[in-house]
């Protein structure tokens, strides 16, 4: 029991969530184990943003827990949620405008997870910005950037603050499909340092060919948990979201 | 490397001319008091943008000067303590009211807080106002304890009569306020800040810890002003509620603060620099009936084609001026 409880990265324990009179988020259980991809799928008013918003401190749930290496965090405020070792790329990016790209990651190298301060954080945040794919735009305004050198600068600076659980959400939205190739690479290379990562997207191609495991949440709920193949294949899954011929492509797509 | 140094020198010059004129010029009473006061709203004007810095426009600071004001002028009255002890003893009125502030007004944001910190005016000045038996009402405090001399070996510093040893000191106040601004700007601090500003929701998940922050600005903004109230009440010898917590005394930091440039270290107090002295020196005698009138169009002419202030402008000019 212990030995399984170390191994679970993020545990949601039957989390609900309404705004107003609509149900969002309706009994949600899912865990996340330690160092694997998990794919959140699910179509647009699913209640993906929502949970994400909850396991980030933004929003309160109504029900349920949130564990982190199992201590409860559940109604911990967002720099608390950060310093325990959780950081998120915001689905519309939110830069700081007038700080340049190094200094928008300077930010997450300085005030993100309490541990030794890295001697060199403007070369920690340098090369944090060469591996998304930003260098060269280090002393550019994050304002003036374009929305995809946004998105990267996100995934740069929730880097920076070291954490052990990176949540993406829709990463790959409007990205060309080398851009996404390229965001692939970057997930999966997280991965085998040892990150965990729980990404959500539209992109389903991206999620279902990264991911270790997925889940297809809809109207709310959980359908199912399982590898990609399973997931898509699923009957409800294909009827609520892909569509049948999607699905009957889709597993050829990923390896 | 030659920038930078000129970065220092610039300020560094600056207030040794400020500094040293008084020395040179040695009877100009009417210019030790204009610009003696200049650094006073300066310190102000420093104050205000401290708070401001953290996303939080105040238009309520006149509460944090009209409580430290009374702090000090009552417990000087009644305990008749040095106004040393009881000008920094005095502010902490001004601070704990920043605190309650802080607590109270942790979820407004934007034209919300503007409104609720302009109305948290009036609730200690009715208090005030009313309390006659403790706090003489409306009639004010007169006949406050004036700040008392310094001697320094052979140096007598009158800071009760002397109009040149008030600005001397009021000069000292504005280069303390001015090293806390640098502090609160350019520190891993002054980033939380300057961070938390520009996007709340980020710098929360980045790990930046906005409550605890912006209490902290507030809470030295508001001691700060706090101390400035006390000065005010000793310097001038008599205060009444309708004067320390004027409306004025709130915009002023703020008017101050956006023409010199809020972003800059020395953009408040070159606000208060330029501002008052023109007002006092080159507006009123010339134009004693409008005066307020042409104030306000520099104001505007300012915020319409100047938005950023006329430090940043100036910098400009000078990188021009050098390349």
């Amino acid at each position: 029991m212990a030995a399984k409880a170390a191994s679970n990265c993020l545990e949601l324990r039957h989390i609900s969530k309404s705004f107003q009179e609509r149900r969002v988020l309706a009994d949600v259980s899912l865990v996340v184990r330690e160092g694997e991809i998990f794919g959140l799928i699910g179509p647009n008013g699913a209640g993906k943003t929502t949970l994400f918003n909850i396991i980030t401190g933004l929003v309160r749930a109504d029900e349920g827990q949130v564990l982190f290496h199992g201590q409860d965090i559940t109604h911990w405020p967002p720099p608390r949620i950060c310093h325990a070792g959780i950081a998120r790329a915001l689905q519309l990016p939110a830069p700081f405008p007038e700080m340049t790209g190094l200094e928008n990651v300077l930010i997450g190298c300085w005030f993100g997870k309490r541990q030794a301060a890295a001697p060199d954080s403007e070369a920690q945040a340098r090369e944090l910005l060469a591996r998304v794919g930003l260098q060269g735009k280090e002393e550019v305004p994050a304002g003036q950037l374009n929305l995809i050198d946004k998105r990267r600068l996100e995934v740069a600076r929730a880097l920076a603050t070291r954490p052990h659980l990176l949540l993406l959400d829709e990463i790959a939205a409007g990205l060309s499909p080398a851009a996404v190739k390229q965001t692939a690479e970057l997930v999966t290379a997280l991965r085998d340092q040892g990150l965990t990562l729980l990404v959500t997207d539209h992109y389903l191609n991206l999620t279902l060919q990264v991911s270790d495991r997925v889940a297809a949440l809809d109207q709310g709920e959980i359908i199912t948990v399982g590898s990609p193949r399973e997931v898509v294949r699923h009957p409800e899954v294909a009827s609520a979201y892909l569509g049948t011929r999607e699905a009957k492509t889709l597993p050829e797509a990923a390896p | 490397m030659f920038r930078f140094r000129l970065s220092l020198v610039l300020p560094l010059a600056a207030a040794l001319v400020l500094a040293l004129w008084p020395l040179v010029w040695a009877e100009a009473d009417l210019y030790f008091q204009v610009f003696g006061m200049a650094c006073f709203y300066g310190v102000l004007a420093v104050a205000w943008n401290i708070y401001a810095l953290s996303g939080a426009i105040s238009l309520g600071h006149a509460a944090f000067f009209g409580l430290g004001a009374y702090g000090s002028a009552l417990m000087s009255c009644y305990l008749q303590w040095s106004p040393a002890v009881t000008v920094p003893l005095g502010a902490v009125a001004g601070a704990a009211y920043g605190v309650l502030w802080g607590l109270l007004f942790k979820n407004l944001r934007g034209v919300y807080l503007g409104l609720a910190t302009l109305a948290s005016v009036e609730i200690p000045k009715v208090i005030i106002d009313n309390w006659s038996s403790f706090t003489f009402g409306s009639l004010g405090v007169v006949g406050i304890a004036p700040l008392p001399d310094l001697r320094l070996g052979g140096l007598e510093l009158a800071f009760g009569t002397s109009l040149k040893a008030q600005y001397y000191l009021l000069l000292l106040f504005l280069a303390l306020a001015g090293l806390v601004h640098r502090y609160s700007l350019v520190s891993r601090w002054g980033w939380a800040l300057r961070a938390m500003r520009e996007n709340e929701t980020a710098a929360a998940m980045l790990g930046v810890e906005v409550f605890r922050h912006r209490l902290q600005a507030l809470l030295l903004s508001s001691y700060l002003t706090g101390l400035c109230g006390a000065l005010y009440a000793h310097l001038l010898g008599l205060i009444e509620p309708a004067l320390v917590f004027s409306l004025h005394i709130s915009a002023l930091p703020l008017v101050l603060s956006i023409f010199g440039g809020r972003f800059l270290t020395w953009g408040p107090i070159l606000g208060a620099l330029i501002l008052y002295p023109l007002d006092q020196l080159l507006l009123q005698p010339q134009f004693p009936t409008g005066h307020a009138a042409l104030y306000g169009l520099v104001i505007v002419l300012t915020i319409l084609f100047c938005p950023q202030g006329v430090a940043p402008w100036l910098r400009k000019l000078r990188q021009i001026a050098w390349n």
